[in-house]
């Protein structure tokens, strides 16, 4: 009783077989084909960093928008964003931290940079504020691949966003989406500098451990 | 000074720092391995933020980047315009014979001082044994099967054990892997015994949340995997 041999070419079975595991851990595996392809595209890889491209293009220019509130913009910062990801991939190191992790550090920066340059030249003080924060969540979101995926990573977030102070989601979403520095962030919210380092701590540290983040990150 | 710079670390995943205390923190990382991977660690939570936000891209933006990269020198390039180059090719396949036949002494070396090698047994007696079932995914192509990964947190290591488990072809075996960060690390080859069982020592280290998963493989194995992952399952 010998099991029918399988003979398709196994290059070409893996991608299925990684599937199918992807069904069981979906985010991490998520990640670490990410890790997978930055390393690749580290050393040159077009097709990789297309792979990369697709996967995350998404959350860049997403995060980006959201930042800078402004659609043309928002193209051209994650323009810059995803060609510099190719540039300095050769810099990116797994043992260090996760590929999105690295790729959207990088997108929230230049997106935060950019909205403080343009602060200079331009008054957001009627665009924003506490009264106005929005949800942390896009119903656009929905329209990207991986649906029930990312439904389900929403929902992760969204409960452990749920589980925070309203203090420490205040302190992170004003930071975090409106681009405001954590001195600033005090006199909004009206409370200590170190109370407000101490909840931005909290809430991302709650935020991390929501997603089962990775054994394998230091 | 220093105190209040490792507090700095959560605003500085956000983003949330001025100018000059952004140039400041990012010295003192330089020199502050806890601050480094709090860093990490913060940025990954931040990262699930922006990964919410995500929103199809404007359409023209993949097509522009993608032709952008063609002519976009990478930064690796650049540093070996600089004339730093690797080694030919020669000498880097030299060097890394030389380094695998020195660990292969160490190894060994080792192996015999200690002359403790962890056995499926010692696993099995461990007192913090847990196990977890693997899953047999849609390439496994036998009958119903029961497999089941038994590890010990306190040994890193682990058993997995099957009951009812299809042959493979003579010039095939099943081969385990541990998958973690990196790539897949090869962790044994086994076949069933006569009656479907099979128990089989994972020869790799294997720590919390790792998945272990099992491949069909040519005979002698392989280093990494080609054949569909035919059951999978994390500890």
């Amino acid at each position: 009783m010998t099991a029918a041999v399988d003979t398709r070419p196994r290059a070409f079975a893996m991608p299925w077989a990684w599937v199918a595991w992807h069904v069981r851990r979906p985010w991490a595996a998520r990640l670490a084909d990410l890790d997978k392809l930055l390393i690749s595209t580290a050393g040159g890889d077009r097709d990789a960093f297309a792979g990369l491209y697709d996967a995350i293009a998404g959350a860049v220019f997403g995060t980006v928008r959201r930042v800078l509130r402004d659609d043309a913009m928002a193209e051209e910062v994650a323009q810059d964003v995803l060609l510099e990801v190719w540039r300095t991939a050769p810099r990116f190191d797994p043992d260090r931290g996760r590929a999105t992790s690295w790729i959207l550090t990088m997108a929230h920066r230049r997106a935060v940079d950019r909205v403080r340059s343009e602060q200079a030249s331009r008054d957001r003080t009627e665009r924003v504020g506490i009264a106005e924060s929005q949800p942390a969540f896009d119903a656009t979101a929905e329209e990207v691949v991986e649906l029930d995926e990312r439904r389900r990573q929403e929902g992760e977030v969204r409960s452990a966003m749920g589980g925070m102070t309203d203090l420490q989601r205040q302190a992170i979403e004003l930071a975090y989406f409106e681009g405001r520095t954590y001195r600033e962030v005090a006199e909004l919210l009206g409370v200590p500098l170190g109370t407000v380092k101490t909840r931005m701590r909290d809430g991302l540290i709650r935020l991390r451990g929501a997603l089962g983040s990775s054994e394998d990150t230091p | 000074m220093t105190a209040d710079l490792h507090d700095l670390a959560a605003p500085y995943a956000l983003d949330a720092l001025d100018p000059s205390e952004r140039g400041a923190f990012e010295a003192h990382l330089g020199t502050c391995a806890d601050c480094r991977g709090a860093v990490a660690a913060l940025q990954e939570g931040a990262a699930h933020l922006a990964a919410l936000s995500a929103v199809p891209p404007p359409p023209g933006m993949r097509k522009r980047v993608l032709a952008e990269v063609t002519v976009t020198p990478q930064e690796r390039d650049v540093i070996a315009l600089a004339g730093r180059r690797r080694p030919g090719l020669p000498t880097r396949i030299l060097t890394s014979v030389a380094a695998l036949v020195l660990l292969l002494a160490v190894v060994a070396l080792g192996v015999n001082l200690l002359s403790d090698p962890t056995t499926a047994a010692d696993v099995l007696a461990a007192a913090d044994l847990v196990n977890s079932e693997l899953t047999a995914t849609p390439d496994y192509e036998g009958g119903p099967v029961e497999a089941t990964v038994s590890f010990s947190p306190g040994k890193g290591a682990a058993v997995v054990t099957f009951a009812g488990l299809e042959e493979v072809d003579p010039s095939l075996t099943y081969e385990l892997w541990v998958i973690g960060a990196g790539e897949p690390r090869p962790a044994g080859l086994f076949r069933p015994g006569g009656d479907g069982r099979a128990q089989e020592l994972v020869d790799e280290e294997v720590v919390p949340g790792v998945t272990i998963a099992v491949t069909i493989e040519p005979a002698e194995g392989v280093d990494s995997p080609t054949g569909p992952i035919v059951f999978a399952g994390s500890v």
